[in-house]
């Protein structure tokens, strides 16, 4: 589903943001990526869906190399990850329903999709009884929910999570944790997620990458923060 | 993948909607812009007529007497072909004359009833080789004794002083609508790139849900193409306004040289077309290449 081959990326003025680095990920794997600031976890989700091109080696999802694809194509590509921030990146002066209804309306989706698909999605996130409400109208997890709706909603087959939990508190965080275990046991959707948070890692015991100074140090299934 | 039109509509008649301050802002830009081009049209427009009127470098006219012979009238025509100082005269009838009179009193019925063609004289317009006023003048003397010439009458230095001042009028026009145009197409590309900048987490959030570039620049674009269409309107107005007044003022004064100023309708038509166009076109593609910076991949 995911394959780096000796991937570097590096940035102007800044040390090495990733270094030769080699990962294969399944269809309907659950990824925690861990390690400090800086060790390259945001750059490993960035080249998945062509935010970043690698300096050198290859980026494939889905059995096509991301580096060669053509311009016109990466929103296709895109259109199967979908994406969760830490800040959520909602768009304030939209409703709930507005939100999740915004990522299908500009991808062109027919409306009569729109109108049964954003509904069901807010009832799996447990969103369905606020639907018209706006964002700074909702808690941090609810908001959260409501971004993992928007990147669902068009059913991909990667999510993609950066640090998805990093401004919740641990009760929330958990109950976002439970959304995305749903999300990848329920359809079968990879997810791949960065994190600090070593309670949630050292909890659902998934296969970790750790990541220090843009190299891979470890690579464990069902496996722990450090 | 369709593009749905009820989807673009909304986010359009949105996108104005949630900031009003900066589409009144752009809308304003626009207009102000373009009165500048459009006022600069105008003048250029009324110097090429005022041109037109005066390019044929006519320098003097030698008025025949009605009761000349034909002899007399051939003489001069003879004097005017083999003097090496004089470019080309043209022979006006009297029914040319009549026509001419006939416009200028257009709107004075009673003067042309008693009138007839007869009762106008024919005359020789001339065109010197050398256009100094001296030199006009002593050749125009020239021809005051012959046969059957009632009088001579000079341009007079003010018609070309004045048509030297239109034709650096109209450069400067030119120069000045060239400017202001540009002038307009920047103020507009910074007004939608503050709008976007304002919004470049909703860019941001389409381009990483898989939007196409030309989904995400089709409303900004349909955006700026009705904010400049608006603008565009009000300086169409404006422009409308300048020529009335500019022709009230022409037409209330007995001087009839500056009429070209108060353009006909055609006229009025075609830089209000100018105009329009030139609305939409600044507001589509300043939009469209604004919003080209946000959508890097």
């Amino acid at each position: 589903m995911i394959k780096l081959e000796n991937v570097t990326k590096e940035y102007k003025g800044s040390p090495i943001a990733l270094k030769d680095a080699t990962a294969e990920i399944n269809k309907g794997e659950f990824v925690f990526l861990v390690g400090p600031s800086g060790s390259g976890k945001s750059t490993f989700l960035r080249l998945l869906n062509k935010q970043e091109v690698p300096d050198s080696g290859r980026v494939l999802v889905n059995g096509k190399d991301v580096g060669d694809l053509h311009p016109w194509k990466v929103p296709l590509l895109r259109r199967q990850i979908g994406c969760v921030f830490q800040d959520f990146k909602l768009l304030p002066s939209r409703t709930v329903r507005e939100n999740v209804s915004f990522a299908l309306e500009v991808i062109g989706k027919p409306k009569h999709i729109i109108e049964t698909q954003v509904p069901a999605i807010c009832e799996l996130v447990g969103l369905g009884d606020k639907m018209e409400k706006y964002p700074n109208q909702l808690s941090g997890g609810e908001q959260q929910r409501v971004s993992i709706a928007r990147a669902f909603v068009n059913r991909p087959v990667i999510l993609l999570a950066d640090e998805p939990t990093g401004n919740l508190d641990p009760q929330t965080a958990n109950g976002i944790m439970w959304l995305l275990d749903r999300i990848n046991r329920s359809a079968n959707t990879t997810v791949v997620m960065a994190t600090h948070d070593r309670g949630i890692v050292d909890t659902m015991r998934r296969r970790v990458i750790e990541l220090s100074h843009g190299s891979i140090v470890r690579d464990q299934s069902r496996g722990v923060y450090d | 993948m369709a593009v749905r039109v009820d989807y673009i509509v909304k986010e359009t008649a949105l996108n104005i909607i949630r900031n009003p301050s900066l589409s009144i802002a752009t809308v304003l830009t626009v207009a102000v812009s373009l009165s500048l081009l459009g006022a600069a049209l105008v003048i250029q427009q009324g110097v090429s007529g005022l041109n037109t009127r005066f390019k044929d470098d006519v320098e003097f006219i030698i008025w025949i007497n009605n009761d000349a012979s034909d002899d007399q009238i051939s003489s001069v025509e003879r004097a005017l072909a083999e003097s090496p100082v004089v470019k080309s005269a043209v022979f006006i009838t009297r029914e040319q004359t009549f026509a001419e009179f006939e416009e200028y009193f257009a709107e004075s019925p009673e003067v042309l009833a008693a009138v007839t063609p007869e009762d106008l004289p024919t005359s020789f317009r001339v065109v010197p080789v050398n256009p100094d006023l001296s030199v006009v003048e002593q050749l125009g003397r020239q021809f005051t004794p012959l046969p059957g010439v009632r009088q001579v009458d000079f341009a007079g230095d003010y018609i070309r002083r004045l048509n030297q001042f239109s034709s650096a009028a109209s450069i400067t026009m030119t120069v000045a609508a060239l400017a202001s145009g540009l002038a307009s197409s920047l103020l507009m590309y910074n007004t939608i790139r503050t709008a976007l900048f304002a919004r470049r987490r909703e860019v941001e959030v389409m381009r990483l849900v898989g939007a196409t570039n030309w989904f995400i620049r089709i409303p900004f674009m349909l955006e700026g193409l009705l904010q400049g269409l608006v603008g565009a309107i009000f300086s169409a107005g404006a422009v409308l306004a300048l020529n009335r007044v500019v022709g009230g003022a022409v037409k209330g004064a007995d001087f009839r040289l500056f009429d070209s100023f108060a353009l006909e309708s055609g006229q009025l038509w075609v830089i209000t077309g100018i105009l329009l166009a030139a609305g939409a076109l600044i507001g589509a593609v300043g939009s469209g290449v604004a919003v080209t910076r946000y959508l890097e991949a």
